[in-house]
């Protein structure tokens, strides 16, 4: 559980990033927009990143001394994947939620409505 | 008691300044309200004519839904948001028994005692080997004493035609329901005359009109008590020269049916005669309440690019570009529909306005077309459909037959904004060819054609037209980079930027959050609910409305 809630507030954290990088991207207009791929792009390049800045910081940063207690190490190691996981999850569920709530938005890109 | 609005549009330049008053609908000037056109002339081929009715008719595809052709209902606070009806009334001088007047009054028939008598009559008041022999389906040619005559007998004929019911032509058949709506509406008509009154066929028409149609009201329904010009309010622009064209040359001069040309180097003295007419004739200080004195202070220029040294007499090659005096006149229009109500008087009002002249350049402000009360809404009206124009021409590439109109729907449907998706290719064309008339295009050749509003600014350069010279950029190249946000001389007008924030960008932020149509704007079909959104998106980004 306590290594579940810096998975998440990673994961919160990048998509505060994505969001901010998406609405930052101009509406285009013109006869060949792409803003809104743009947009989407970020979404998921930002996923991908997600679980890899988390794992590093757990891994660099998080993770405690394992000279101190290997145990402690070992069982820290064993649940990064797991919180990689839920951090990907939670920002891939946060995202949706958020993009729904701004349906006619930027955010709104990340998952356009259906025709 | 509701006002009824007519608007009659008389000869070529009547026709162009029809031109502007549709455009100033289509800016949304003429809110909520139904309007009944009336087209007038005699050269039923005039290019001018053609191009005012295919701008009408493109106009009313535009609010109507798609296959029906009801021109929509009228909205509030929107682009397009008046109803026009149209009604094409001409006299037909195109066979050779009417086609000069000595053959539409049959001299030369009858007996030999009343052909004297006629051909007298005739020779004392037109010139016998040329103004009762030149060829009349290019209009009075500057022949107002005979235009006045024949226009007053032609709708007469018609009238007579209507009350038989013989063989009904298209033009009897509107001039009949516009006629109808002229008396049923009765005191409560608004009626405006568009027509110069230094050329023919419009300076003939003007003061014979509202007496033409008491006759033939008279005529029709035997009864013309019922239609009284004297307790109508009707008002008219007296429009003095204010363009040239090439002098007729004697090649020209020497065909018979030519024999009569308008020369413009006579305009000048035409308008004092005409002025001098309209001061003291007791029929027209009767029936009309207000005119609307309009002219140009400085040396008149062509309108037209005439390509050999002949006169265009008329026809469909008489395709003038527009002015701003018939802007200024269409303002007078809506000077007098907006009037607040007020009682007929015997005595008739000359209106004029002043604008500001230095150095050889026109500083021309909003409020010097309408008004400094209604200035502001003039200039967020017309700047608004500039800025749309140049969305869908420039941004979205419709000017030069790129997706338009189209894309825009596309970009909202990005924004998942669906509400628009049903509206076909077919209606985003038709909204594509209004704004090209009113804008700009490219031809087939990927050469320049300036639009209405782009002939208007050019009438008065190196004056200022309401906007900043980007506003009118010519160049394909220029267009497509275009800032569609950054139009106005008052930088607050122009739509928000930042280091991080487009115009263009704040422009779709607002559409998309604040734009949405509201139940007020009446707004029914899907296409006029999204002109609405779109109106709405633009005008809360010029920020006048805080004001």
């Amino acid at each position: 559980m306590v290594t579940l809630i810096p998975a998440v507030a990673v994961a919160l954290a990048i998509l505060l990033l994505a969001a901010i990088i998406s609405i930052l991207i101009q509406f285009e207009g013109g006869i060949n927009p792409k803003d809104d791929n743009k947009r989407r792009i970020v979404f998921w390049v930002f996923a991908i990143l997600n679980p890899i800045v988390y794992w590093l910081l757990a891994y660099f940063y998080l993770a405690p001394d394992p000279e101190e207690s290997r145990r402690a190490y070992n069982r820290f190691i064993e649940v990064i994947p797991r919180d990689m996981l839920i951090g990907v999850i939670s920002y891939i569920i946060v995202g949706i939620i958020i993009s729904k709530l701004a349906v006619t938005g930027k955010l709104g890109h990340w998952f356009p409505k259906k025709k | 008691m509701e006002e009824k609005l007519f608007v009659i549009a008389i000869g070529g330049t009547g026709m162009r300044c029809l031109e502007s008053f549709v455009h100033l609908c289509a800016i949304g000037m003429f809110d909520n309200k139904e309007i009944e056109i009336l087209t007038l002339d005699t050269d039923q081929a005039n290019g001018n004519m053609g191009r005012t009715w295919n701008l009408i008719n493109t106009y009313n595809q535009v609010k109507s839904e798609n296959g029906r052709h009801n021109g929509g209902t009228p909205n509030t606070n929107t682009f397009f948001s008046s109803k026009l009806n149209i009604f094409k009334f001409y006299i037909n001088y195109s066979s050779a028994q009417r086609n000069t007047y000595k053959n539409i009054s049959k001299l030369g028939e009858g007996d030999e005692r009343t052909n004297r008598h006629n051909q007298m009559i005739s020779d004392l008041f037109l010139d016998k080997e040329t103004v009762q022999e030149f060829n009349l389906d290019h209009g009075y040619r500057a022949q107002t004493h005979l235009g006045s005559h024949l226009m007053y007998h032609g709708i007469l004929e018609a009238a007579s035609k209507i009350k038989n019911g013989d063989d009904l032509g298209k033009p009897e058949i509107d001039l009949k329901e516009f006629l109808a709506k002229l008396q049923s509406a009765g005191e409560s008509a608004r009626v405006f005359v568009f027509g110069s009154v230094f050329g023919g066929t419009g300076a003939s028409s003007i003061p014979i009109i509202p007496v033409a149609f008491r006759e033939a009201i008279g005529i029709i329904g035997n009864d013309n008590e019922k239609f009284d010009p004297k307790k109508i309010k009707f008002g008219s622009t007296l429009l003095t020269e204010y363009f040239s064209f090439n002098k007729p040359n004697q090649n020209q001069l020497s065909e018979k049916k030519n024999s009569v040309i308008a020369d413009s180097s006579f305009f000048p003295i035409n308008s004092q005669a005409a002025l001098q007419f309209y001061q003291n004739d007791p029929t027209v200080q009767s029936v009309y309440n207000k005119m609307y004195h309009i002219g140009w202070p400085v040396e008149s220029k062509s309108l037209l690019e005439e390509k050999d040294n002949n006169t265009i007499t008329g026809g469909s090659t008489q395709k003038n570009n527009c002015h701003i005096l018939e802007l200024m006149c269409a303002a007078a229009a809506f000077e007098f529909f907006n009037t607040a109500n007020y009682e007929k008087t015997d005595k008739i009002e000359y209106l004029f306005r002043a604008i500001k002249y230095e150095n050889g350049i026109f500083e021309l402000t909003s409020a010097d077309f309408v008004g400094s009360e209604k200035g502001d809404l003039f200039l967020n009206k017309i700047g608004a459909f500039l800025s749309f124009a140049h969305i869908v021409l420039s941004k979205n590439g419709g000017g030069n037959g790129s997706l338009g109109t189209k894309g825009f729907i596309t970009q909202l449907d990005k924004n998942n904004i669906k509400d628009y998706n049903t509206i076909t290719d077919d209606e985003t064309k038709q909204i594509d060819e209004y704004l090209k008339m009113f804008a700009y295009s490219f031809s087939s050749e990927n050469l320049f054609v300036p639009g209405w509003i782009y002939q208007i600014r050019n009438s008065i350069l190196p004056g200022n037209f309401l906007f900043n010279k980007d506003a009118f950029k010519d160049s394909l190249k220029e267009l497509r980079n275009l800032d569609v946000g950054n139009l106005f001389l008052d930088n607050k007008h122009n739509w928000k930027s930042s280091l991080i924030k487009s115009r263009y960008d704040t422009f779709i932020t607002k559409l998309t959050k604040e734009g949405k149509p509201e139940s007020n704007q009446n707004v029914n079909s899907t296409k006029e609910k999204f002109l609405a959104h779109i109106h709405n998106g633009i005008m809360i980004s010029q920020n006048f409305i805080k004001k």
